[in-house]
């Protein structure tokens, strides 16, 4: 008995210290994001980009948008992408095998008609099965092929890809019009960047109107908001804060811009794994830092993509449990990295924090609660620590989220009522008591479906945003 | 039974907790307090602009004078707006009334305003007080001291700021020297270099002084090879034709940190987009196809191909066979066009066969590279 007790005292300890180093990291992350966003907000506005839509002076973009079936937003969103504000750029369409209307409804609508492109096959990917292009709207290329899934479709974009720089995006996101020329600010600073991220935000609830943002407004639904904390809390000070200490692990899927060549030396996107955004930033950093080349791979808190989230939890469940996986994916191909002082910041400590502070968090956090109980009942720890622990863990919790808020109220303000703040303030608080343990066990179970091989992207309902409000 | 230790952690828990909430209480009075401001700065900036803006239309229609103007901008939201809208106008305006409104970009209220930002800390606010001074002529020594101090400065956008402001100076002297301290940065970007270079060469009134300032520039040892092949790339964006014959030179010379082949491949792709007939002699004269360097080889294959005649066909075999993807694949498409293309193509290795068929497969139908 005494044995165990001493077990679970020194575990106890252990948990403890582990709570302390992490949160206090949290706090370090905020704190720094907050002065990182507001030095350099508004910096694009320097650059007054002369003829910007007329000439070359400016590194030409190739948008990717891999869609699978999206027949309720795909062409909301391809001419969302088709208005954005820069004259040097093309918008590709990966059709990746839709088993809906995607493709009828794209020929349809942009008047596509079948052509033919000579690629060569810089990076592999499924076959494709046909090439559209339209008179009407020059800048569009559209790509049907055999289902590969998203980073065979993002290839298969890559390949087509005429410019310099490429964007990946999610066919159901919508991108503000200035994206491009703020995202451009970060390469016209340094010529060694590869890789820049952008913000990418909660669109239910909010109004569109031509395919544009009209206005920020909050999801309705209780997961709708929860998402919105979480993306806030995730991209307002996650990424801005490693981008503010150059070790940057993950740009986001659904909205990042890279250097075509960058990408394709790396050997493009890989199809094994459900991680593909974050494990080609992690191969990106292995390559360049290996080859010793210069490089720079940025996050940036301007420019803004809007993107669906689930709104029901079976869905959500899947999705979080795709990320997890995706997670641990990546960091066990680059496990090499950690720990690893020829990787800089990156190997010592954006490495170990995933590891130790996301990956094993929802088991150390689930685990934690038994001990809790454990050690209450076999008096450990006593009623009134256990209690005031609890109340901590949650009142930190949600200090943290309320940061994230408070963070988008000090710096890009898109939520122009005040009510929707003070409603995200409440789910700030309302996150860490039910959502928070769900979300722990929805990771658990992504944690426990990696090891058993679990490679599957699973599916979305989508109900497709930027619709018009209705008069 | 409580043991003092229990004490102890159960008051320090209670004192992180009491610490937490009141965080918590007094993030949330912060938030609403800073957006009651914020919302207040907006409406005072709406006011400040529904105020200057009539202003100015009166000052066009010389119904104000400058110091009437000026009077008018009494708080710092005036002088912030007027600027943004003054600037916004001159955009948008030519002739005498842009004019006008450069004039009124000169008043004191506005100088001493953007004066006092070029010591900020925040560099936006640096940045757009080097953004005023582009706007006028500076006569000022102080300012231009301290914008040439700014140009060492090792963030990007504050350098690029500060060229910019001084490349707009009516004195030439500062023009070039500002300019030419850019370009021998080591550490500028490609699209800022070209941003300064079109404004810069914009000053000129006579496109033949800029172009000999271009070239001067791209044969200049202390300016690094990636600014080089950036002012080498912009020459046909800026119609300055007349500077052939320094590419040519340059080709024939090359550069002497091109430890990647960037300089000599970007002139080659220039006068290849220029369609010049004196590249050929040069890239013979030089072996350019036998470069150590990819980019340089990959340069001479897309010439090849563009403009390709049968003397070329001997170094096309070489480049069929080369180690890079995208060497090989312009190197085949350019033999396509030759009559021995079949017979130089039998003696392809094997593992390079596949690669012709899919060429020939595509025949003239446009074949994208990086």
């Amino acid at each position: 008995m005494s044995v165990f007790f001493s077990i679970l005292v020194v575990i106890n300890i252990l948990v403890l210290i582990y709570f302390v180093v992490v949160n206090g990291f949290y706090l370090y992350l905020v704190i720094a994001s907050f002065f990182h966003i507001r030095r350099y907000r508004n910096i694009d506005r320097i650059f007054q980009m002369t003829g910007v839509y007329s000439t070359k002076l400016y590194k030409p973009v190739s948008i990717i948008a891999p869609a699978y079936n999206e027949e309720e937003s795909v062409i909301n969103s391809v001419n969302s992408l088709l208005n954005l504000k820069y004259a040097n750029f093309e918008v590709i369409v990966v059709n990746d095998g839709s088993t809906d209307k995607t493709l009828e409804r794209l020929i349809e609508y942009f008047k596509l008609e079948p052509d033919i492109r000579h690629r060569p096959k810089y990076v592999e990917h499924k076959p494709i099965k046909g090439v559209y292009t339209s008179e009407r709207y020059p800048k569009l290329l559209v790509v049907d092929k055999v289902n590969g899934q998203k980073a065979d479709a993002l290839n298969a974009g890559i390949n087509m890809a005429s410019n310099e720089l490429i964007c990946s995006v999610d066919a159901d996101s919508v991108l503000e019009t200035d994206v491009i020329l703020k995202m451009l600010r970060v390469f016209m600073e340094d010529e060694n960047t590869i890789a820049v991220g952008g913000v990418v935000r909660v669109a239910n609830g909010c109004v569109f109107k031509n395919r544009q943002l009209a206005e920020v407004r909050l999801p309705k639904s209780y997961l709708g908001r929860i998402q919105a904390v979480e993306y806030l809390r995730a991209f307002l000070f996650g990424r801005v804060g490693w981008d503010y200490l150059n070790a940057l692990l993950i740009i986001s899927g659904a909205f990042g811009v890279f250097d075509r060549r960058a990408v394709i030396r790396v050997g493009g996107y890989v199809h094994d794994t459900v991680g593909e955004d974050m494990e080609l930033v992690l191969r990106l950093h292995d390559y360049y830092i290996k080859e010793k080349i210069p490089y720079k791979i940025r996050f940036i808190s301007d420019p803004v993509c809007w993107t669906e989230v689930p709104e029901d939890y079976a869905t959500l469940a899947k999705q979080r449990n795709r990320w997890h996986r995706g997670l641990a994916d990546s960091l066990w191909r680059y496990k090499h990295m950690t720990f690893n002082p020829k990787y800089g910041r990156l190997g010592s400590l954006a490495m170990p924090f995933f590891f130790f502070g996301e990956l094993i968090a929802p088991v150390i956090e689930i685990f934690g609660y038994v001990l809790v109980i454990l050690s209450w009942i076999f008096g450990v720890v006593n009623t009134t620590f256990a209690l005031l622990f609890f109340f901590v863990a949650v009142v930190l919790g949600m200090v943290l989220s309320l940061s994230a808020v408070l963070l988008e109220e000090l710096t890009v303000r898109r939520y122009s009522r005040g009510r929707d703040v003070l409603k995200l303030a409440l789910y700030a608080l309302l996150e860490n008591l039910g959502y928070r343990q769900i979300h722990s066990w929805w990771r658990l179970r992504g944690l426990i479906a990696y090891f058993k091989g679990d490679k599957k992207w699973g599916s979305m309902k989508r109900r497709g945003i930027a619709k018009e409000k209705a008069a | 039974m409580f043991t003092p230790y229990d004490t102890i952690v159960a008051t320090l828990m209670s004192a992180i907790l009491i610490v937490l909430v009141a965080l918590f209480m007094a993030l949330v009075l912060y938030t609403s307090l800073h957006r009651v401001k914020l919302n207040r700065e907006k409406k005072r900036y709406e006011k400040a602009e529904e105020e200057v803006q009539p202003l100015i239309y009166e000052y066009l229609e010389d119904k104000l004078t400058e110091n009437e103007f000026s009077n008018h901008l009494i708080t710092a939201q005036h002088v912030i707006t007027a600027f943004r809208t003054l600037n916004l106008l001159i955009d948008n305006m030519r002739g005498e009334e842009q004019a006008r409104l450069r004039q009124l970009l000169a008043i004191q209220k506005f100088h001493r305003y953007f004066s006092s930002r070029l010591n900020s800390n925040h560099p936006t606010d640096v940045a757009q007080a080097c953004r005023y001074f582009a706007q006028k002529n500076i006569a000022n020594i102080s300012i231009l001291v301290e914008l040439k101090r700014l140009q060492e400065h090792p963030y990007n956008v504050l350098n690029y700021s500060a060229t910019l402001a001084l490349i707009n100076s009516p004195d030439e002297k500062v023009r070039d020297e500002a300019f030419n301290a850019f370009l021998e940065r080591k550490e500028n970007a490609s699209m800022a270099v070209n941003d300064i270079v079109f404004k810069y060469c914009g000053k000129h009134e006579n496109s033949n002084t800029a172009a000999a300032i271009l070239g001067v520039a791209i044969q200049n040892p202390n300016v690094p090879v990636n600014t080089a092949s950036s002012l080498i790339k912009i020459i046909p964006e800026l119609g300055f034709f007349q500077l052939r014959d320094v590419l040519l030179e340059s080709l024939d010379e090359g550069h002497a940190n091109d430890d990647q082949g960037i300089y000599r491949a970007t002139l080659i792709e220039v006068l290849n987009e220029l369609n010049d007939p004196g590249t050929k002699k040069y890239i013979m004269a030089n072996n350019l196809w036998e470069s150590p360097y990819t980019l340089v080889r990959l340069a001479v294959a897309r010439w090849a191909l563009n403009q390709y005649e049968p003397e070329l066909d001997g170094l096309l075999e070489i480049l069929s066979q080369d180690q890079d993807l995208e060497v090989r694949i312009n190197a085949q498409k350019a033999l396509y066009k030759s009559e021995k293309a079949e017979r130089i193509a039998r003696g392809l290795p094997e593992d390079l066969q596949t690669e012709w068929e899919e060429i020939k497969r595509s025949g003239a139908a446009d074949v994208g590279f990086l």
